[in-house]
């Protein structure tokens, strides 16, 4: 049963764990580093600390219809790159994105031996989707790779909410969280830690929270609340390019994915008067396969000019074809079947009507994240981070997550046998965090509830920091107004006040998504241009700054509090126009 | 995963040849890609057969075999040490009782698809199985990598086997596992197995099955070891036919049919799924039955909410044959009770009864709890317990007739040997044999060939010169064929409680004594179950042309699958 | 989205101190209410990942469409299979559609060989 509110700290069980690798998150990017970790070396200790229970956390725990990025086998790595660069608008880490490219297949084919069906075609390779994407029935995917995680001899600790990094000197040796079931205070030693805990939603108002049932009706995992960034953010690492958000056009009220109906089966975005708006307004940036802010941000322009409702046309689709892709999504999201369902929707008859849904920060597809080196170590020694959270090379998504989960383990192991034993005193990290961690089982009743925070902080950041209802705009004064309000929302965590652990939780997840946002605005504040219209619209700045043809980056300064913006060059090794996808 | 499958084929002489072309059924499996090789052998029960068998196993060292013959569990004993002996582990044999279920109770069109079926739905689960090191255990095994700890294992367990580990996942306590399967039945993960049950085996043992070709629905029937499965390979001795596609699953209980094999039927296509049990309450694995019903119901109440006919998965109960029972002598009986000290069942029940005026306290038993187990009867120091069949007096006459070689006959007394197609006369001197038998008094002793065929007995009634008071059968596979005789018998007028049943061909073919030293044995074997011991167990023969109760439950559950049409998920 | 408990079926996973779906929400969502059946403790914040739905052994929870984006009433159920799902979809109207789709890849396929 859930533990109710506090009397004293005292009251508090403490559990202190000790790994050689501690991997925060058993999403898909997590299991895959504790899996290489194991595989390099079998006597490791590997911890996994998970808020959720692995066989069904992260992104994938409704399952997925798809790979993407999957290398075809007449493709290089460098193609790859070359294609996701034109993408994210010609901004990304090409070091990163080539190593992610060289064994980019390697944790799928694992994948498929471990029990995942990969759809074949008739000569009995993968199924290819779009260009970079396979086509997959991953419904289960996740407790497959979970079963496969523990058989190697990795621990999972499940339900425990990791809210702080543990540090020896600038080393990072841990982190400290609680038990969300069992109350107790957590921390877990490592001489490497690994963050895997993808990225954040809820920053901003999602378009279906009206006050109903549907406040997590949204595109992204919801309870991927940026954690692992906040975590960083507390401990002064370097993040980068947090300003190139993630928006999409999703299916409207339901906020599904649509690369599922759009990539699969091609079928043509229409706007109300039956234009195929893409490849009339925007042939310039490739039409139907421009890059994907285009994508985002053209329907939204649509609407805008009163050309709205947005359609995917799906009335030429086949039953078959219809049949096979609700199939598809029963795959990846399988309440949007029952969403058509219980809109009487015929889909051969009626096409679907799409929207933008609100801006996320996720590195898994877009470069917001960790800044790394070329062993996936971020600027905090010690501290390595892989998949959502990873900065630096968008368009990885599934494929490339768990690559990066490979990549980040042999980075984390080569670490640690260098460093040797752990030797250092905690006592005082220990205890200020677990005060920190339960304040608000103990706080005053007549507070703050966290969902009230929650909503005032996504109201303000849709309103002043370009949500989705003001269609991603914003200006200098409007994030001002942002960042203001969401300042003085930081100094009123004290008032937070949970009733269980449950509400323990959602404090700690704004109070971290309230890091994230504060960063983020910085981030949209220093980049006075609009680099890609959708997921960054300066009202004021509209066009392109060759000047600020590089990475933006951040990092918070401990000792005054503040948080320092600064650039960092672009370094290109891919040769080639980088806007175009191919040579 | 074994990935080279054998099948081998008995050459049975009985009707195969009229009912189901062997060779071509042969052929057509070698073309499988999933089987290896097809042997077809001739009696494989007998030394030379066995040897054959073993030639087999040990030149292919397949990873997997198929046996398609008759008798299952008879034979599988019988070739187990075989396969043992290659160093493969039991469980990648199975047999396929093709002469029971094809020859004897398949009454449609397409024999030859439907054999195929048998097979390869046999050939499926063997591929899917795991190598047999991890099957060593005795009881049941926990995949820890899958476990989640829910504990329905420990709720449901009637032996109370489970208990929780050190780290909170539940274990089990070899010495107290029956292994009937309910925790595998109920597992939400499914992440428990029985060394010879594992889910992904059954899974794709049922997902195999194409049926005959015909339209008849496909009925996917689970079958529980102690009850129904032998009660319907009684069914089938009887002559009962079963619907075309009806195909037999054998699990230990009911309780051990997990919801996901259901699910799995009825995606797969199956038009029909048959939980065949036993009937409220009387499970002997303690509770199968009920948890079975339970996780159907709730599995029908899904089916409502899909839409779905949820006739199509149907729990029917079997009734237990009326077993022998225990005697008790009221005169006899002092009212010591001793008897309901020492009963496993709780069968004993005491009760005042009048005799000769004088109200007295005996012990009776509770028909539905006593097992006949007789182990009052062993305890009671008045003698006033007594098994059926197994009477201190039956008891003591085989004795005697044992030691002393004669029995006492009424006059009439009839012995029907079977000599199986003349081969059992190659390890039995019968002409001995009938010497001996009529030497002690014997009336009449008849050799016959396959007594398990009708004709056999026909020729039998021919050649009875004076109707028999007693008789005794000697022939093959008691359980299985004995019930068969008896219809037999009742066809050609014969009275068959009043006949007993020598295990004729294990005495001889199966234990390879000398030919004089066979005959012996079975001349003492013949005047013991004359004497008593053991006797055919009596069972209620229909009479010609009246339906079993078998008969008409399945019919009825048939026509309402018939009735609903194909399965809509069939594919 | 929010799951719906059937309470008729629910057994709280035999008074279990956290049942499946308790164990599973990727959202810390489901809980035991006092009544030893599972319940939502917050419906507004379910993702509708179903796993809660997929994992119940009784069959006991079913998603439901707030009837602000969804009319009233459709089911989406899940019958688990060892390597498959069975998908029932009923939409408004009461068309009925269903889908056997695979998740698990299997040691044998089910196709034929020797026809």
């Amino acid at each position: 049963m859930t533990q109710s509110r506090l009397n004293n700290l005292d009251e508090i069980r403490e559990e202190h764990l000790e790994a050689d690798i501690l991997i925060i998150g058993g999403g898909n990017a997590g299991c895959f580093a504790a899996i290489e970790a194991k595989k390099i070396n079998s006597k490791l200790k590997v911890i996994i600390m998970e808020k959720a229970h692995i066989d069904r956390s992260g992104c994938l725990a409704g399952g997925m219809d798809a790979i993407n990025t999957y290398l075809p086998k007449d493709k290089t790595p460098e193609d790859l790159v070359r294609w996701s660069r034109a993408q994210a608008g010609g901004l990304l880490r090409e070091d990163l994105a080539l190593e992610i490219s060289r064994c980019l297949n390697e944790p799928i084919e694992e994948w498929e031996r471990w029990g995942l069906p990969i759809k074949k075609n008739d000569n009995g390779d993968a199924k290819y989707r779009g260009q970079w994407d396979i086509s997959i029935q991953g419904s289960e995917m996740k407790p497959i790779l979970a079963e496969k995680t523990r058989e190697m001899g990795v621990e999972v600790v499940n339900r425990v909410v990791a809210t702080n990094l543990l540090f020896d000197g600038e080393k990072v040796v841990g982190a400290m969280g609680f038990g969300v079931r069992d109350g107790k205070f957590y921390s877990i030693k490592g001489k490497a830690t690994i963050v895997a805990t993808g990225g954040a939603s809820g920053l901003y108002k999602p378009y279906t929270n009206d006050g109903n049932d549907s406040h997590h009706q949204i595109w992204y995992c919801p309870f991927d609340t940026g954690t692992g960034y906040a975590m960083g953010i507390r401990a002064g690492a370097e993040m980068t390019t947090f300003e190139m958000r993630w928006a999409a056009v999703r299916t409207k009220d339901f906020n599904g994915p649509i690369d599922t109906i759009s990539v699969c089966y091609k079928t043509p975005m229409v706007n109300a008067k039956g234009e195929k708006f893409l490849a009339e307004r925007y042939a310039e940036y490739g039409g139907d396969k421009a890059p994907r802010y285009i994508r985002a941000s053209a329907p939204m322009e649509e609407v805008l000019a009163g050309r709205g409702p947005i359609y995917v046309d799906t009335r030429q689709m086949t039953p078959e074809q219809i049949k096979e892709m609700k199939t598809d999504y029963l795959n990846e999201r399988p309440s949007f079947v029952l969403y058509l369902a219980a809109n009487g929707h015929d889909i051969g008859k009626e096409p679907i009507e799409v929207y933008g849904s609100d801006p996320y920060i996720v590195g898994g597809h877009t470069a917001s994240g960790y800044w790394l080196d070329k062993n996936w170590q971020t600027t905090l020694p010690g501290l390595f981070a892989c998949g959502d959270v990873a900065g630096g090379v968008p368009n990885k998504f599934v494929g490339g997550c768990g690559a990066e989960g490979l990549l980040s383990a042999r980075g984390a192991v080569t670490y640690i046998e260098r460093i040797g034993e752990l030797h250092c005193d905690l006592t005082e990290q220990l205890s200020a965090e677990k005060a920190r961690i339960f304040s608000p089982l103990l706080a005053n009743e007549d507070g703050v509830l966290p969902r009230w925070m929650e909503e005032k902080m996504q109201r303000i950041m849709d309103e002043y920091a370009g949500g989705v209802h003001q269609f991603y705009r914003m200006n200098e004064e409007r994030l001002d107004n942002a960042l203001r309000h969401i300042r003085k929302m930081k100094k009123q965590v004290s008032f937070l006040y949970a009733k269980d652990l449950h509400e323990l939780m959602l404090a700690h997840e704004v109070i971290d998504r309230l890091d994230v946002a504060e960063v983020l605005i910085y981030h949209l504040k220093y980049r006075k241009e609009t680099r890609w219209p959708g997921w960054q619209t300066r009202m004021d700045y509209p066009e392109k700054d060759s000047a600020l043809d590089c990475f933006v980056n951040s990092k918070l300064n401990r000792d005054t509090g503040e948080v320092e913006v600064f650039t960092r060059p672009y370094d290109q090794i891919v040769p080639g126009d980088r806007y175009k996808p191919t040579l | 995963m074994p990935n080279s499958v054998d099948v081998v084929l008995c050459h049975c002489q009985e009707d195969s040849s009229v009912r189901l072309d062997l060779e071509r059924l042969a052929e057509k499996l070698s073309k499988n890609k999933k089987i290896s090789r097809v042997y077809v052998v001739e009696h494989l029960c007998s030394m030379a057969g066995t040897k054959k068998f073993a030639e087999i196993v040990q030149n292919d060292q397949p990873s997997g075999l198929v046996v398609g013959a008759c008798a299952a569990e008879t034979l599988h004993q019988r070739l187990s040490p075989c396969i043992r002996k290659a160093g493969l582990g039991e469980q990648t044999c199975a047999t396929v009782p093709l002469r029971e279920l094809i020859l004897w109770s398949y009454r449609g069109e397409n024999v030859l698809q439907a054999a195929r079926d048998l097979i390869k739905m046999a050939v499926s689960k063997i591929r899917n199985g795991v190598d047999s090191a991890s099957r060593t255990a005795r009881s049941a095994m926990i995949n820890y990598l899958k476990c989640d700890k829910c504990k329905r294992c420990m709720e449901e367990c009637p032996t109370g086997a489970y208990s929780l580990n050190s780290e909170g996942y539940p274990q089990v306590n070899q010495d107290l596992c029956q292994c009937c399967g309910i925790c595998v039945g109920g597992c939400p993960i499914q992440c428990i197995s029985l060394p010879d049950l594992r889910i992904e085996e059954l899974s794709s043992e049922i997902r195999a099955t194409k049926g005959d070709g015909s339209e008849e629905p496909i009925v996917m029937t689970f079958c529980c070891e102690p009850l129904t499965y032998p009660a319907l390979m009684k069914e089938i001795g009887l002559g009962t036919s079963l619907p075309p596609n009806m195909r037999i699953i054998r699990v230990p209980c009911m309780g051990a049919v997990n919801a996901a094999l259901i699910n799995d039927a009825l995606a797969s296509g199956v038009d029909g799924v048959l939980l065949l049990g036993c009937e409220h309450g009387s499970c002997q694995i303690r509770q199968g039955d009920i948890l079975a019903k339970q996780r159907l119901e709730n599995l029908r109440e899904t089916l409502t909410r899909m839409m779905f006919e949820n006739e199509r998965a149907q729990y029917l109960g079997w009734p237990e044959e009326k077993r022998p029972g225990i005697f008790v002598d009221p005169e006899l009986c002092n009212g010591c009770l001793t008897c309901r000290q020492v009963c496993p069942f709780d069968a004993v029940v005491p009760s005042k009864i009048l005799i000769k005026g004088k109200e007295r306290l005996v012990s009776e038993r509770d028909p539905q709890a006593c097992r006949s187990c007789g182990i009052c009867a062993a305890n009671c120091p008045s003698g006033a317990c007594q098994p059926s069949h197994f009477s201190d007096v039956q008891l003591l006459n085989a004795m005697d007739a044992l030691c002393s070689n004669t029995v006492k006959t009424s006059g009439s007394d009839t012995a029907v040997l079977c000599n199986c197609s003349g081969k059992l006369e190659q390890y039995l001197d019968f002409e001995q044999l009938e010497e001996s038998l009529y030497r002690c008094g014997f009336n009449q002793v008849l050799v016959e060939d396959r007594l398990c065929s009708e004709h056999a007995w026909q020729d039998v009634r021919k050649r009875l010169s004076t109707y028999p008071a007693h008789g005794v059968i000697a022939a093959c596979a008691k359980d299985l064929f004995g019930i068969r005789m008896q219809k037999h018998q009742k066809n050609v007028g014969l009275e068959p409680d009043q006949w007993s049943f020598v295990d004729l061909w294990e005495k001889t073919m199966i234990c390879p004594y000398d030919r004089s030293a066979a005959a012996e044995l079975c001349f003492q074997d013949v005047l013991a179950a004359l004497a008593g011991l053991p006797r055919t167990n009596g069972s209620q023969l229909p009479e010609d042309g009246e339906e079993t109760l078998f008969q008409q439950q399945i019919g009825l559950y048939a026509k309402t699958i018939r009735s609903l049409g194909p399965n809509p998920l069939k594919q | 989205m929010a799951p719906k408990v059937l309470l008729n079926k629910c057994d709280g996973c035999k008074a279990e101190k956290e049942p499946l779906c308790e164990q599973i929400c990727p959202g810390d969502l489901m809980t035991l209410g006092t009544n030893g059946k599972a319940i939502c403790r917050d419906p507004r914040d379910c993702w509708d990942c179903m796993s809660c739905i997929k994992i119940c052994p009784q069959g006991a929870i079913e998603t439901r469409v707030p009837y602000q984006i969804g009319y009233h009433e459709a089911k989406l159920i899940p019958m688990m299979g060892t390597n498959r799902i069975t998908w029932t979809c009923i939409d408004i109207e009461g068309n009925v559609e269903r889908f056997v789709v695979k998740n698990h890849n299997e040691v044998d396929d089910d196709n034929d060989d020797d026809d």
